[in-house]
């Protein structure tokens, strides 16, 4: 992870710039200036240090809209060198629109390769899921979170929300989980299940599929986590303990696909969506598109997160 | 006033208080104005006992409970709990996590109003369950067998428990706090005018059911009521309030037997004719 | 197309991209970017009041990269000036100190230094002048007062008098201080230096600095739908607009080196000062008005006026529990690039998501039917 030195686009990227037919001159390597970058730094250090603690940080505004990623993005520049290589993914996909505008901006304002290929890549940003691929601890997994507070729903306010935090006081969370769990007979919360952050922070995932928690826990990855319009960054060290929030009785389930197979790749036991098809039947594909590719392509891929 | 407290042979002068409060005040200023809710208020509850504090509307009663609870902040006075850093720590200087803790496992507050002391946006059973879930229950069948059983005793249909106290009777609302109060065995509960908001019909069952519970399972408790007739029934000692102040305290029958404060004898009075 | 083709994305951005520039620059009418200024001044102005950035050559070239809307136009500002460094603050200045072009009490009828009218549309009609869609002869377009729009507007008979004075313009709100009726001005700075919502992240509760800065920044329509539900009984926030005021305001700042204050421009504001409160009660008789303050850049009276309301409903000591009395609530939902992004996020993909809840559902179901047929 190199870090930003140079203050303007190197002669390549300007090339990039040349070629989407916009003067862009006025910006620095990575869009940010370099105190943006360095605040953010801090912050994800400090996130660093007390796990799945919200560190408040002075989110900029960026090039895109709030809530499409910028508190991601702002980690992910933040980061990037022009020797990495940097992957996003939305919903799996790194064929996304949105996920495809992200990496291009990346690489227009750093010279940094792009790469579709999960083990290859140095840094991911990602938008609501983990790669099935196992990553490394040379690896970063930055992920877009909409709400990084994870008692939102049952507390509305910041300052109290955090007060709670600060005294560990999570009664009510569980309240509305047994609350839950009486209404629906199970828990109901489907993407963004909270977690418990080494025995210490509830921890609000991003709207990952309950598929996607268990990599958490013990994983050889720093996992980084960008809010850019609530301006909270936090993070999962490599090796820390994380947990679904969970009842003796009433275990954490992840989703079960009874046997489907991705049609693309025909790799069973990964996540998949549904495409409706005509005449009601539907087609079922693996969410993460580069795991597809590989499995279909013959290459051998460690899932065993 | 204090000093007339000295003279009461304490119900079991062997133990050492539960509950020991000194020079109690509670002011309430505002630019222009200042009110004494109460003033100096001291007094100790033993294991076991059931303490009364009457007094009319304004004399303070209360704003002594408020204060326990730490629903508002004391001005002056202390109060020690023996379960709290072994009663030499005043829970007035507990910070805002032992204060959570206080009110959530060592102490509870039955209000006057159940909205007060309900969330009525969660069932029946999940208002019990909040202060086993505080208390680390983590097994949903044992939570809701605890808080069947507590439902049971507080007379509330064990069928009932998962639905929303907003659509209860105000007498039902009364037995759910009640059974609430009771989760976690606290070491003290506080009652703030437990029937006065419920139709006559109503409120006998409710004392009963608290006497009930005081003496099946010895709960200690400080009672707030205007009403002498609910500090008769569950009383074991009585302060009597007003303007502020303790003007006479006592065992409860000896203050109905003989009143000395003159305050005291109007009050009696009154219920008697 | 491919599954994962990423030339599938990328050319479909590169489509749109081209769809926008065609609606920005290949027409035969393009606009100038040197017309903002004069023809869509209050465009331009809510533009960089509400990207908090005072930049006309910069608002006019983001309202036409934005094809006129004044949210996109204020978020491409923001996204520019949040790169550029913070050299330093500027001494305080008072709206006392502004070159007045306008200034209206509603509370009083006569103010010292007088009522003055100004640039207003208050009282005109508003119909549509269709003569407008008309091409005219170059040298119509001008009133001779420098004015760009004068040509619809109706001549003064006499032209314009000079820019009066100052200090001719004493603050309607220093005499309800003299009088009593308002708290004086605190005679130090409350604070040494603002809080930079730019910078650092709100922290609840707020300090002024920081909440008048959200709320100068804040989208004028969302500001208007509060203050207007909080006179609507959401709130109880009728009050009095003391004063409102237009006008160019002095920036100073201290020299580096000598220390000494030194003018470095004017940005012209607008100010309101909304007189909220009344009633003194027997046990009260402090003075019981607050000031509500409103302030923004450029002309954007509408904002002004929101925001005096808003500040007076959260300075309120006796709350109704209305939204607008809530910092959290207001400040927290009234920027444009952060309400506009959010709720336009919609628009990605949710498949992971939706298959997780639909998941969710189908468990909840299979539990339903399974206690059914069982009892």
């Amino acid at each position: 992870m190199a870090s930003a030195t140079t203050d303007r686009p190197s002669s390549s990227v300007r090339g990039l710039i040349a070629e989407r037919g916009g003067d862009f001159s006025g910006y620095s390597f990575a869009f940010l200036d370099d105190m943006a970058k360095r605040e953010i730094r801090r912050a994800t250090l400090k996130a660093v240090a007390i796990p799945g603690h919200q560190v408040p940080f002075g989110s900029r505004e960026m090039p895109i809209a709030r809530g499409w990623g910028t508190g991601g993005l702002q980690l992910t520049l933040s980061l990037v060198g022009s020797e990495d290589r940097v992957k996003v993914i939305d919903q799996g996909d790194d064929a996304s629109v949105n996920a495809v505008n992200l990496r291009r901006l990346v690489a227009q304002m750093t010279g940094a390769e792009e790469t579709l290929d999960t083990a290859e890549a140095t840094l991911i940003q990602t938008r609501h899921r983990i790669p099935e691929e196992v990553m490394r601890d040379d690896q970063i997994l930055i992920f877009q979170v909409p709400i990084p507070e994870p008692l939102r729903f049952i507390e509305r306010s910041v300052a109290v929300a955090r007060g709670m935090h600060a005294e560990q006081d999570y009664s009510r969370m569980w309240l509305a989980l047994y609350e839950d769990i009486v209404r629906r007979g199970e828990i109901s919360a489907g993407a963004g299940y909270p977690v418990m952050v080494n025995s210490r922070f509830i921890m609000a995932p991003s709207p990952i599929p309950r598929w996607d928690i268990p990599k958490l826990n013990q994983a050889d990855t720093l996992f980084l986590f960008g809010a850019g319009r609530e301006k909270r960054i936090y993070a999962v060290p490599p090796h820390t303990d994380v947990r679904p929030l969970e009842f003796e009785d009433y275990a954490f389930k992840t989703e079960e696909f009874d046997g489907l197979a991705c049609e693309v790749s025909g790799a069973t036991d990964v996540y998949l969506v549904e495409s409706p098809g005509e005449n009601g039947t539907s087609r079922w594909t693996a969410s993460d598109t580069n795991y597809a590719d590989k499995v279909a392509a013959g290459i051998e891929v460690n899932k065993q997160w | 006033m204090v000093a007339e407290q000295t003279q009461v042979p304490e119900p079991s002068a062997s133990s050492e208080p539960l509950l020991r409060v000194r020079d109690l005040t509670k002011i309430y200023e505002s630019p222009g104005q200042r009110i004494v809710a109460c003033e100096d208020v001291s007094f100790d509850v033993y294991p076991g006992e059931v303490l009364g504090i009457v007094g009319e509307s304004g004399s303070g009663k209360s704003t002594v409970l408020q204060c326990l609870f730490q629903d508002v902040e004391a001005t002056s006075g202390q109060a020690f709990l023996r379960s709290f850093e072994d009663g030499e720590r005043s829970i007035f200087d507990a910070d805002r996590r032992e204060r959570r803790e206080l009110r959530t496992h060592q102490m509870a507050m039955v209000y006057q109003n159940p909205r007060m002391g309900l969330n009525l946006m969660v069932t029946a059973g999940g208002n019990i369950a909040e202060r086993l879930l505080a208390a680390d229950w983590r097994r949903v069948d044992e939570i809701r067998d605890k808080a069947s059983d507590y439902l049971s005793r507080t007379e509330v249909p064990v069928d009932r428990m998962d639905d929303f106290p907003a659509f209860f009777s105000g007498g039902m609302q009364q037995r759910v706090q009640i059974a609430k109060a009771l989760a976690n065995n606290p070491e003290l509960v506080l009652l703030d005018e437990l029937t006065t908001g419920l139709d006559v019909s109503v409120q006998a069952g409710v004392l009963d059911l608290v006497r009930d519970i005081q003496r099946i399972y010895g709960m200690t408790a400080v009672i707030v009521s205007h009403d002498l007739g609910v500090i008769r029934l569950l009383a074991d000692r009585t302060l009597v309030m007003k303007d502020g102040h303790v003007v006479e305290s006592g065992l409860t029958d000896q203050i109905l037997e003989d009143p000395q404060h003159e305050y005291t004898q109007l009050l009696v009075n009154c219920v008697t004719n | 197309m491919g599954y994962s083709s990423v030339r599938g994305g990328l050319e479909a951005i590169g489509h749109a991209e081209q769809l926008i520039a065609g609606a920005v620059t290949d027409t035969d009418h393009e606009v100038g970017v040197e017309q903002v200024p004069g023809h869509l001044e209050l465009l331009l102005d809510q533009v960089m009041g509400e990207g908090g950035l005072y930049d006309p050559q910069l608002g006019a070239l983001a309202v036409k990269q934005a094809e006129g809307d004044p949210l996109e136009a204020g978020f491409l500002l923001r996204a520019y000036r949040t790169t550029l460094p913070r050299l330093g603050y500027s001494v305080p200045s008072s709206g006392r100190d502004t070159r007045v072009l306008r200034r209206i009490s509603s509370a009083f009828r006569d103010i010292p230094g007088g009522q003055l009218l100004g640039k207003t549309r208050d009282y005109t009609q508003r119909l549509i002048d269709f003569g407008l869609g008309q091409k005219r002869a170059p040298s119509e377009g001008s009133n001779g007062t420098g004015e760009v729009n004068g040509a619809h507007a109706t001549q003064p008979a006499e032209p314009l008098a000079p820019l009066p004075d100052e200090d001719e313009f004493p603050l309607v709100i220093d005499v309800l201080r003299a009088e009593g009726y308002m708290a004086p001005e605190p005679s130090e700075p409350v604070e040494d230096e603002p809080f930079d919502v730019t910078r650092e992240p709100l922290r609840f509760p707020t300090r002024r600095s920081a909440r008048l800065q959200v709320l100068a920044r804040g989208e004028t329509g969302a500001m208007l739908s509060l203050a207007y539900a909080g006179m609507r009984g959401y709130g109880g926030a009728h009050g009095y607009i003391g004063e409102l005021r237009q006008g160019d305001l002095p920036v100073v700042i201290s020299h580096p080196v000598t220390g000494k204050h030194a003018r470095i421009g004017r940005v012209p504001v607008t100010e309101s000062y909304q007189v909220v409160g009344g009633q003194a009660t027997k046990a009260d008789e402090r003075p019981d008005y607050t000031m509500g303050y409103g302030i923004v850049t450029g002309r954007n009276e509408r904002k002004a006026i929101s925001m005096s309301i808003i500040d007076g409903s959260l300075k309120k000591e006796h709350k109704t529990g209305a939204s607008i009395e809530d910092e959290e609530y207001v400040l927290h939902h009234i920027d444009a690039v952060e309400a506009m992004g959010f709720v336009e996020h919609l628009k990605l993909p949710h498949y992971v998501d939706f298959q997780a809840s639909l998941q969710r559902t189908n468990s909840v179901r299979k539990l339903v039917q399974a206690a059914r047929s069982n009892g």
